[in-house]
């Protein structure tokens, strides 16, 4: 599991994941993922390198989503595989969490 | 002539593998790609093979992490049949008594705020799979699963 992290120059923070979001993979990345989101205006999490989503990943999804919502700030979820939408959507946080097409796509959601 | 010998002969469109594991998350992760071999040798499609390792993750890993609590005494079995129509995991575990076919669905919501933190696994457990099946026989829990096969790769 690999972490990218990206600030862009107006406080939004751009986070890449890459490889399997389970139990293994969670427990690497998440103490980074909060701390790269701790003092974001917004966070848009891209995906797209994401090939496997289990129930600890939806629930750092979660959790980052609610802390930033807190402040009155959004998490964009950005480009997921095929597979991994569908367990979004099992999981039923593709109601709750907006998902983009691309970066561009996420940015253009929080501006807009 | 070295390495491993030939896999031992498989029925037709059929598989069968069975592990004994120690029930650490090192352990499953290890007993996950060899259930992962085996199906991509089957050309078993993609959204099948997600399907079982999320069966896998979620109620083994369960096991591990909640019924076990961290101790590594005891032993699981996984075993996995592929059919033609289905996949069916059959995991056992010495854990205390836990049956997730009764587990409550979380509370459904509509909001962030409303979202709960955890609880999901069982939930997503169910929809990607047809038939679950719990029993606790000689001191074990006993869990059969069914994942359908998808068409494709």
């Amino acid at each position: 599991m690999e972490l990218h992290i990206h600030r862009e120059t107006d406080g939004i923070v751009r986070l890449a994941l890459e490889g399997r979001l389970d139990t293994d993979g969670v427990d690497r990345v998440e103490t980074r993922v909060n701390a790269a989101l701790a003092r974001a205006e917004h966070g848009v999490l891209d995906l797209s390198g994401v090939t496997f989503l289990s129930s600890l990943g939806v629930r750092l999804l979660l959790s980052a989503a609610k802390t930033l919502q807190r402040r009155g700030a959004r998490l964009i979820v950005v480009a997921p595989q095929p597979l991994v939408e569908e367990a979004l959507r099992f999981s039923a946080l593709d109601q709750i969490l907006p998902v983009a097409r691309d970066v561009d796509g996420a940015l253009a959601l929080l501006q807009g | 002539m070295s390495g491993a010998p030939p896999p031992p002969e498989e029925p037709a469109g059929g598989a069968r593998l069975a592990l004994e594991l120690a029930p650490s998350l090192t352990a499953l992760a290890a007993a996950r790609d060899r259930v992962r071999e085996l199906l991509e040798r089957r050309a078993v499609a993609e959204a099948t093979r997600y399907a079982v390792e999320l069966v896998l993750e979620e109620l083994a890993g369960n096991a591990v992490r909640h019924g076990y609590a961290g101790e590594e005494r005891g032993v699981m079995t996984i075993e996995v049949e592929l059919t033609r129509e289905l996949v069916r995991i059959r995991l056992t575990d010495d854990a205390p008594p836990f049956d997730p076919t009764v587990h409550p669905e979380p509370p459904p919501f509509t909001t962030l705020e409303e979202a709960p933190i955890g609880g999901l696994g069982i939930s997503m457990v169910r929809k990607v799979t047809s038939a679950m099946r719990y029993r606790r026989a000689d001191g074990r829990n006993h869990l059969e699963v069914e994942v359908r096969r998808a068409a494709g790769r």
